[in-house]
């Protein structure tokens, strides 16, 4: 049991690290890449939000 | 050293005082104890011959103590109150002194003559008695009548074969041994501490003098003797034939009287009562290094509220090292090895020894009563003899204490996996019983614990390191301003490029002075280099009324690192309210500490502990007192008693 609580434990101690040493974080972000010539196209780039949640989506909590 | 040489008054034989401090000479031809007087030489008496025993010391050794040599000119023979003998060995040093190295169950005491202010009367010695002005503070260990046996060489005193005195031992820290001899009118006190023969230097020199000190070192058996049981005519090998009292025939159970090498029935004891012991007598073991052999078994008990509680004892032997006990309670097995009464510092609940604190197991406070023996013993045991018993544990050791009206011992027992002991003896031993717990059994997952704290260092370590990283360096701040008036969506602002170190998470932090409104902010971390766009949203909503308010002018949110390079931020604004501007301010820093990751960690991480902890909690509770005693309950079947598959 002591090997396994060690495996488990060395397991979680490097996962803390893992997160302090390269800044993770759990979270919703997403990253897509946009060709340069999208986002230099005036009108052409739009969010992400844009084509998955539109204008709008967001109503409040009230 | 004065040299003497006459004629023996028994026999006329040559009889030689080499000794200046010697008062007394036995006679090699005559076995007289030949005294030297004002009055010339004097017949004291024959002696008795000397018991033959397997000591590695003889007369004519020389060994050191300390810095001062020594050689052995005189012994003699001193037989117990309760059974058994032991040798005092006459040591004349070249300094023109002299000391008695005792010699008793394969231990050694070099002691003395020393001055000692006022001798306490015997009578009021009881066996525990601490005698703080003796020897710088020492403790009775014992107390008892002796009977001079016999004698060889040349002794410092008027010998008088057969005579009996009152003595008491004491027992001092390190060490430390006294006696108080109350055979001499006033009493003399000898001072001295207990000795290792390879501390007298006497290991190395022995086998070339006399083979019994390589017989001793060779190991126990050599000097067996083979005696008949005097009831059965069964065949008993004694391994330490000199030191045995008693007798019990492993064939009828006879246990019989030892005197002079005859033996004599005392009694029959039931051996249906009992079953055979899983470790035969006679089977050898190596304990810590050196070989013991098994010469004597007894099963022992106590009684709590009318029940009976059943162990068993091994009585092993080892020339070198006298007598050592293997104890089988409930299938939890101990080595025993005597200590030193007064290194122990008792203190009402605990016990202090040897560096350990010692906790007194209330369950295990009684008395301890024999039940029935087989093999042979150095003292005259029986059925029904009875100790007071205390027990303090330390785990894997514990401390025993046992008294009786003359004598207060206390041992030291470390406890034994009954794997171990059945690989020593190479027996099957019974499991032990379910749920139970030894005395001196350690908490099996400790081991836990240990880990926990190395993993609860890494962590640290891990907490730090990422403690230096989360500078909160701030990378971005600026105030956007959203005009009123505008359709939801048209509202975007792009911010001036900044740059991002990189293995760091970061923090958005947006302010919005709403009030029961909201504004949802689309935002898009922009990689000037890559393209690489990191999309996330930034809510803000406030509402208040009178006396209540819900939400917050400010979100802060978290993101996971999106790689160093320069980056430029997309707002897009959502709002409830687009007749009136809107004012975000926004500020993005680089590397924040999240101590909910570390406190999610340490969580992880004692779940297992939480849970050995509980269960140890059981453990020890079982240990202590979940049944009162750790051996078994038991209504005379031994069916019940031992459970072999």
């Amino acid at each position: 049991m002591m090997k396994l609580y060690l495996l488990f434990g060395l397991a979680g101690v490097g996962g803390y690290g893992y997160v302090n040493h390269t800044g993770w974080e759990y979270t919703s972000q997403k990253t897509r890449f946009v060709p340069k010539t999208v986002m230099g196209s005036p009108g052409g780039y739009r969010s992400f939000h844009y084509w998955h949640v539109g204008y709008g989506g967001y109503r409040g909590g009230k | 050293m004065s040299g003497l040489s006459a004629n023996c008054p028994s026999c006329g034989g040559l009889v030689e005082f080499r000794i200046g401090s010697s008062f007394v000479t036995v006679c090699e031809f005559c076995q007289t104890a030949v005294a030297r007087t004002d009055r010339g030489l004097e017949d004291r008496g024959k002696v008795i011959d000397l018991l033959d025993s397997a000591s590695p010391l003889d007369l004519y050794l020389e060994g050191k103590y300390g810095e001062s040599r020594f050689q052995i000119v005189g012994r003699t023979q001193i037989k117990h109150g309760a059974g058994g003998v032991w040798d005092e060995w006459y040591c004349a040093f070249d300094s023109g002194h002299w000391g008695w190295l005792s010699e008793a169950q394969g231990r050694f005491y070099m002691s003395f003559a020393s001055e000692m202010p006022q001798a306490p009367a015997y009578q009021q010695l009881g066996p525990g008695m601490p005698l703080p002005n003796v020897g710088g503070g020492m403790v009775v260990a014992e107390i008892g009548i002796a009977q001079t046996l016999g004698a060889k060489g040349e002794i410092p005193y008027l010998l008088e074969p057969g005579k009996s005195y009152s003595y008491a031992d004491l027992s001092g820290q390190e060490g430390a041994f006294g006696t108080i001899d109350y055979g001499d009118a006033p009493p003399t006190f000898y001072l001295g501490k207990e000795v290792t023969l390879a501390e007298l230097g006497i290991a190395a020199n022995a086998p070339a003098r006399d083979e019994s000190m390589e017989q001793a070192m060779a190991g126990p058996g050599l000097k067996a003797q083979a005696l008949e049981c005097p009831n059965c005519r069964g065949s008993l090998d004694l391994v330490a034939p000199e030191q045995c009292e008693r007798v019990a025939c492993p064939f009828c159970g006879a246990l019989s009287d030892v005197s002079q090498g005859k033996l004599s029935v005392l009694q029959i004891l039931d051996k249906s009562r009992f079953p055979d012991p899983p470790i035969p007598l006679g089977s050898k073991g190596v304990f810590g290094g050196e070989e013991m052999q098994v010469c004597g078994y007894m099963v022992r008990s106590t009684y709590d509220d009318g029940d009976a509680y059943y162990w068993d004892e091994y009585l092993l032997y080892n020339p070198r090292l006298g007598f050592r006990w293997l104890v089988d309670s409930d299938g939890h097995w101990c080595f025993v090895e005597p200590v030193n009464l007064a290194d122990v510092n008792v203190l009402t609940t605990i016990a202090k020894y040897g560096g350990r604190t010692y906790e007194l197991m209330d369950s295990q406070t009684g008395d301890g009563q024999v039940e029935f023996v087989l093999g042979q013993f150095y003292w005259k045991v029986e059925p029904g003899e009875r100790v007071g018993m205390r027990e303090f544990t330390s785990p894997p050791h514990t401390l025993s204490e046992e008294c009786s009206a003359t004598e207060v011992t206390w041992s030291k027992s470390t406890y034994w996996p009954k794997e171990d002991v059945e690989a020593c003896f190479n027996v099957k031993l019974r499991e032990p019983a379910s749920g139970s717990v030894g005395l001196g059994q350690p908490y099996p997952y400790n081991g836990v614990f240990k880990v926990f704290g190395i993993l609860l260092l890494l962590a640290i370590g891990a907490f730090a390191y990422g403690k230096t990283r989360a500078t909160g360096t701030e990378v971005y701040q600026d105030i956007l301003q959203f005009p009123a008036g505008t359709e939801a969506g048209s509202q975007v602002v792009f911010s001036q490029p900044f740059k991002l170190k990189g293995g760091r998470n970061l923090e958005v932090d947006a302010y919005s002075q709403v009030n029961n409104a909201w504004v949802y902010l689309q935002m898009d971390l922009i990689n000037e280099k890559t393209g690489a766009v990191t999309f996330f949203d930034v809510p803000i909503e406030r509402y208040s009324g009178i006396d209540w308010k819900e939400g917050s002018n400010r979100t802060k949110k978290v993101l996971k690192s999106v790689g160093s390079g320069e980056y430029t931020l997309r707002v897009a604004m959502e709002r409830k309210l687009t007749t009136a501007p809107a004012t975000v301010q926004i500020v993005i820093r680089e590397g924040i500490m999240r101590f909910r990751y570390f406190l999610i960690l340490l969580g992880f991480l004692a779940i297992i502990p939480f849970f050995t902890f509980l269960h140890k909690i059981g453990f020890e509770k079982t240990r202590r007192g979940g049944d009162s005693h750790s051996g078994d309950s038991w209504e005379h079947d031994s069916n019940d008693y031992y459970d072999y598959d």
